[in-house]
C-alpha cells in the first residue's frame, strides 16, 4: 500500500482513531493513579529528609534508595517481572488495563523524585513563616509545600505523562494496544512503512499537544521571580 | 579656617534651643512600666547548637522582660544570637533550658495542638518577606486566618481592614512578585496582625529595605504600637532602626545580654563595652582629633555637653551667654531623638575668665546637662586610635565603619567633621 492509498483508507483511519484513544487512556490513568500514589512518597521523602519538618535519616534513606531502584529497573523488565501482580490486578496480562500496571508502577518512583525535587525547592522561609503562624503539618503540606510547588508539580507531570507515551508504545508491543503497537503490527510486522509514518506522526502531535498544555499550565500558576 | 569662621556665638541667637532646629515629636514612653505583668518574660533561656564536632553557645543564661504596649529592641553583633532568641519566643528554636512566657502562658511547656495556638497569638515578620508566591496579597493576609478556622465572609472583612491599614487595598489581587519590597513587607505586617497578636517578633524586618524605605515601614510599626498598643520585640544591627522606633533596648554580647535599658540612656550612657562598641560610631566620635589636639590658650575651655529629655528644650546655652561673661562657641552639634525623647550633643568652646567658665559649667550641670570636659583626648579616642594603626583590630574597625554608614547624620544641623566622615 503506498501513502496516498493508505490516506484514502477508511479501516487505517479507524485503526489510528483507536489506538490513539487507547495510547491516551494508558497514558492518563497511568499518569493519575502514579501522581496519586507518588506524591504522598514525595512529600514523605521531603519531611523526612535532614533538616526537613520531620526528618528522619533511616526512613529518607530506606525510601530513597527504594524510589531508586525503582527508577533504575528498565521498563520491558518491569513489565514483564510484575506479570503476576499485573494478572492478580486486573485478572489479565494482556490488553490495554493490563498494560496501566506496569506503566503505573514504572511510573511511581519517577514521579516521587519529581514530587521531591519541587517541594524542595519551597522556600524554607515561607516554610517557617506558617509554622511561625501556627499552621499543622498537614496544613503546611496542604497548604504551603504542594500548593507553592504547583508550577514545579505541573512541569513534572508534563515529563511524566511524556516518558508515559514512549514507555506505553512499549507496553503495546505485548498486546497492550495503542500507537506502538499499531506501529509495530503494520510498519515492521507486515512491513509498511507508511503507517508507521503516520502513527509516528501523530505520536509526534500528541507529545506535542502534552507539552504545550504543560508550558501554557506552569505560566499560568507560576508567580515566583 | 578659625575657629570664628565655622562657628558663631550662641549669644546671637537668643532663645534657640537645640531641639528647635528639627521638628521632633516628643513621644512619651507607654504606660508600659506603670501596668501589670510583663508581656513576655524570659527566664535564664539558653540555646547551643552543635557545629561539625563543637557545641557553639548561641544564647547563655538570657533574662529579660518586655513590658505591655513597649517596643523593646534587641542589638548586637552578627552571630551575638539576635536571631535566636526571637526564634525561641515563638518556638520556631527550642531551648535547651529557661523559660519563657507570652502573656502569661508558659510557651516553653507547650507542644502540638497548644503551641500551634499559642503561636497565633505572636505575629512575626521577616526580613526576607517570606510571602507565598503563589498568593495574591489579600491571600497571604488570609492564610494565618484561614488555618485558624476563621469563616470566609469574617476572613474577608478582617483582610480588607489590614489591607487598608498598611495601605494597600489597590493592590489586594497583586501577586508578592509584582511588588516592592517595602510594600512586601506591609504584607508581611498585615499577615502578621491578621490573627491579633498580642506581640509582634520583627527579625530584621527592614533589613532588606533601601533608608527611605525603612523608615516608612518603621513608621507603620510605631503606628501600629501607639493606635493598637501592640507590644513590639525587634531585633536589628541597625541602631538608626532601634533610636528611630524602640523605647527599650537590649544589647546581646556573644549569647549574653550585656545591657538593658531605655533606649534615650543606653545610646547617651552606653555602660557595657558592647553596647559602647555598637555606638561609638553612631553617636559619639564626635570630636575632630585635630581639634582635641590643638593647644588651647588659657580661659578656653573644651566641653561635651549632653542634652537629654526636657533640658533639651529649655534655652539653657542662651541664658548661660547672656548671664555670665563666658562666650560659646559651637564646634559640633548632632540633635536626634532616642526612644522617643529629644537629644543633643554639643561639643563647644567656652571662653572667658576661668572662674566664669567654671562656674558655667556647674551651671549646666545644675539644670541636668551633662558635661565632660574635653582638655586632653579621652581613652576611646585613644584607643581608636590604637586600632587604627594596628593591623590586628582591623575586623573590628570595618565592623564598626560598617555600623557608621547606617548612621547618617542629621542633615543640615552640624557639619560631622570627624575622621570617619567619608564612610558615612
Ligand atoms: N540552626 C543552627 N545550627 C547551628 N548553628 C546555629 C544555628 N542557628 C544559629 N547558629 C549559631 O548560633 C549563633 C547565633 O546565631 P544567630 O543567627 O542567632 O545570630 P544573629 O545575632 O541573629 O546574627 P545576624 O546578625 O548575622 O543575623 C551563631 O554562632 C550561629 O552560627
Ligand atoms: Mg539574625
Amino acid at each position: 500500500m503506498g501513502l496516498g492509498e493508505l490516506i484514502r483508507s477508511p479501516y487505517l483511519w479507524e485503526q489510528l482513531r483507536q489506538a490513539s484513544g487507547e495510547t491516551l487512556a494508558m497514558t492518563f490513568i497511568s499518569l493519575a493513579l502514579a501522581e496519586v500514589i507518588g506524591i504522598p512518597i514525595g512529600v514523605w521523602l521531603t519531611l523526612s529528609r535532614p533538616g526537613h519538618l520531620r526528618a528522619h535519616p533511616a526512613v529518607y534513606q530506606v525510601l530513597g534508595t527504594i524510589v531508586n531502584v525503582g527508577r533504575s529497573l528498565p521498563f520491558i523488565i518491569l513489565m514483564v517481572a510484575i506479570i503476576p501482580f499485573t494478572r492478580w490486578v486486573v485478572g489479565t496480562s494482556i490488553g490495554t488495563w493490563a498494560a496501566i500496571v506496569p506503566l503505573t508502577v514504572a511510573a511511581i518512583p519517577f514521579v516521587a523524585r519529581l514530587v521531591e525535587t519541587s517541594l524542595n525547592e519551597v522556600e524554607w522561609g515561607v516554610i517557617e513563616a506558617a509554622q511561625a503562624m501556627g499552621a499543622s503539618l498537614l496544613q503546611i503540606v496542604w497548604r504551603v509545600l504542594l500548593r507553592e510547588a504547583r508550577p514545579g508539580l505541573v512541569a513534572g507531570a508534563t515529563i511524566t505523562a511524556i516518558n508515559l507515551i514512549g514507555y506505553s508504545a512499549m507496553a503495546g508491543a505485548i498486546g497492550g494496544g495503542g500507537l506502538g503497537d499499531l506501529a509495530i503490527r503494520y510498519g515492521y510486522q507486515r512491513f509498511q512503512p507508511a503507517v508507521m509514518l503516520v502513527t509516528l506522526v501523530v505520536l509526534v502531535v500528541v507529545v506535542q499537544g502534552i507539552q504545550f498544555t504543560g508550558d501554557v499550565l506552569v505560566r499560568r500558576l507560576d508567580h515566583r521571580g | 579656617m578659625t575657629s570664628t569662621q565655622r562657628s558663631f556665638l550662641l549669644s546671637q541667637t537668643r532663645d534657640w534651643t537645640p531641639l528647635e532646629v528639627v521638628e521632633i515629636a516628643t513621644e512619651v514612653v507607654p504606660a508600659a512600666a506603670s501596668s501589670g505583668r510583663p508581656i513576655i518574660e524570659v527566664e535564664h533561656l539558653r540555646k547551643s547548637f552543635r557545629q561539625a564536632d563543637q557545641q557553639v553557645v548561641a544564647l547563655d543564661d538570657i533574662s529579660f522582660q518586655v513590658e505591655p504596649g513597649e517596643i523593646f529592641g534587641v542589638m548586637g553583633l552578627s552571630g551575638a544570637g539576635k536571631s535566636t532568641l526571637i526564634r525561641c519566643i515563638n518556638l520556631l528554636e527550642r531551648p535547651d533550658g529557661g523559660v519563657i512566657r507570652v502573656a502569661g502562658e508558659e510557651i516553653t511547656r507547650l507542644r502540638g495542638p497548644a503551641l500551634m495556638a499559642a503561636r497565633r497569638r505572636i505575629g512575626m515578620i521577616f526580613q526576607q518577606f517570606n510571602l507565598m508566591a503563589s498568593r495574591t496579597v489579600a491571600a497571604n493576609v488570609a492564610f494565618p486566618l484561614e488555618i485558624a478556622g476563621w469563616p470566609r465572609s469574617r476572613i474577608r472583612q478582617r483582610v480588607a481592614t489590614l489591607l487598608e491599614l498598611v495601605g494597600l487595598s489597590d493592590r489586594a489581587n497583586a501577586y508578592p512578585n509584582q511588588l516592592s519590597g517595602g510594600q512586601k513587607q506591609r504584607v508581611g505586617i498585615a499577615r502578621a496582625l491578621a490573627p491579633e497578636p498580642v506581640v509582634l517578633l520583627s527579625d530584621e524586618a527592614t533589613s532588606a529595605l533601601d533608608p527611605e524605605t525603612t523608615l516608612s515601614v518603621l513608621g507603620l510599626l510605631r503606628r501600629i504600637n501607639r493606635e493598637m498598643g501592640l507590644t513590639i520585640l525587634m531585633i536589628t544591627h541597625e541602631m538608626q532602626v532601634i533610636r528611630e522606633v524602640c523605647h527599650r533596648v537590649g544589647v546581646i554580647d556573644h549569647g549574653r545580654l550585656v545591657e538593658v535599658g531605655p533606649v534615650s540612656q543606653v545610646f547617651s550612657r552606653p555602660q557595657s563595652p558592647m553596647a559602647r562598641r555598637l555606638l561609638r560610631a553612631h553617636l559619639s566620635n564626635d570630636v575632630p582629633a585635630d581639634l582635641l589636639a590643638r593647644p588651647r590658650s588659657d580661659g578656653r575651655q573644651l566641653v561635651r555637653l549632653t542634652f537629654l529629655g526636657e533640658v533639651a528644650e529649655q534655652p539653657i546655652v542662651a541664658q548661660l551667654v547672656r548671664e555670665l561673661p563666658v562666650l560659646v562657641n559651637v564646634l559640633y552639634g548632632r540633635i536626634d531623638r532616642l526612644g522617643g525623647q529629644p537629644w543633643g550633643r554639643l561639643v563647644v568652646e567656652l571662653s572667658g575668665p576661668p572662674a566664669a567658665v567654671a562656674s558655667a559649667c556647674a551651671r549646666l550641670r545644675r539644670e541636668g546637662v551633662e558635661v565632660e570636659e574635653l582638655g586632653v583626648p579621652e581613652p576611646a579616642t585613644i584607643q581608636q586610635a590604637g586600632a587604627n594603626g594596628l593591623g590586628k583590630d582591623r575586623d573590628e574597625q570595618d565592623e564598626a565603619n560598617e555600623q557608621s554608614q547606617l548612621a547618617e547624620p542629621v542633615p543640615g544641623v552640624a557639619a560631622r567633621a570627624d575622621v570617619r566622615g567619608g564612610a558615612a
